[in-house]
């Protein structure tokens, strides 16, 4: 079987229900578009101007020690706040002027997944290799991806973001 | 149990029988050193105490259950049966990883453990793999080769650290 372009992948609906099984299209979440495979939720949701964002390459780009890796929200949050501006906030809600992201935890307590508010308040993720979709808050939680932990927001330069989005079209 | 005790006990009295028989024949036959040999032989292929296996009812002896297959994967040397046996876990792992976000629980997975248990002679099929469809293998990589071709630059990149992966894997000959 031939791969398609860019190595793009769409989720079947047996995965849908298997992985996710709160997700009802047309009610708390509809597809946006097809995504390349090469990055995860982490640098789709930060919009941060780095490659993959993912805890065991941290430990590469930045020599942080094996034994302090923290896979936690909390440890992710450290990392987002120390090397890409992030900081904590309360709201669960759409800040204007704002980079807004959730960080989602399983029941182990490992950090699972990352999505970004839009301005309309639902989220939009990156679903690991597949597309992105646009949801609710509640509607990826689960034993696959947990549930919402904590909520961090950066200040969004329109310069900033412009650039990015011209660098990284299929974003 | 009584059929069981009938059966031994007739097994019992046949060997007795046997050691007689074998005793006068071998005492009067004028070829003594040939005969006398005849019943430890005659003992030795059948074991007459010993019940035979029977299959279940309904089932013959060509139905008789095949034992399950094990990977020993500590053994293996075969190319084609690593080949194979990478194969099968490497599209597990793609199968049930996709939608995982962290490199520790795409990397923590069952299959994924499995093929750096098959070792160094997995390393072309997975650069082999890498080349038709880069994936997140270099964890794995970097256990069974002891390197890390990817500079500090490229960390975070599928596509670019796949390919310094394929280039070294060009440059020391694996594929």
């Amino acid at each position: 079987m031939e791969t398609p372009p860019n190595y793009t992948y769409a989720l079947t609906t047996d995965e849908l229900a298997l992985y996710w099984p709160n997700l009802e299209e047309g009610k708390n979440f509809h597809f946006t578009s097809l995504k390349r495979k090469g990055y995860k939720c982490i640098w789709y949701a930060l919009m941060a101007d780095v490659g993959g964002i993912e805890m065991l390459w941290f430990k590469e780009v930045y020599d942080l020690e094996p034994n302090s890796l923290d896979h936690s929200a909390a440890g992710y949050a450290k990392c987002f706040e120390k090397y890409y501006g992030f900081e904590l906030c309360d709201t669960f809600d759409f800040e204007e002027g704002f980079i807004k992201v959730v960080l989602y935890e399983d029941q182990n307590g490992d950090f699972k997944h990352v999505a970004r508010f839009l301005p309309n308040g639902n989220l939009t993720s990156k679903m690991g290799n597949y597309e992105d979709i646009e949801h609710t808050i509640d509607a990826v939680c689960g034993n696959e991806y947990g549930y919402p932990k904590l909520v961090m927001k950066k200040t969004l330069n329109e310069d900033t973001y412009q650039d990015f989005i011209s660098k990284y079209p299929i974003l | 149990m009584i059929a069981e005790k009938r059966y031994r006990e007739l097994g019992r009295q046949r060997k007795r029988a046997i050691k007689c028989w074998a005793y006068d024949d071998a005492c009067s036959s004028p070829l003594k050193h040939v005969d006398r040999k005849r019943p430890n032989e005659f003992e030795k292929k059948i074991d007459w105490t010993k019940k035979p296996f029977r299959p279940p009812n309904g089932t013959n002896h060509k139905s008789k259950p095949k034992a399950k297959r094990v990977y020993d994967v500590s053994t293996i040397s075969n190319v084609h049966v690593t080949g194979r046996l990478f194969n099968e876990f490497a599209t597990k792992w793609k199968k049930e990883t996709g939608h995982y976000s962290t490199m520790i629980h795409i990397t923590r997975n069952e299959n994924y453990l499995k093929v750096i248990a098959l070792g160094k002679p997995a390393v072309p099929f997975i650069l082999k793999d890498l080349e038709k469809e880069p994936d997140y293998w270099f964890e794995a990589l970097k256990l069974l080769t002891d390197n890390n071709p990817v500079p500090k630059s490229h960390l975070g990149n599928l596509e670019l650290m796949a390919f310094d992966w394929i280039a070294w894997g060009k440059k020391e000959r694996l594929i």
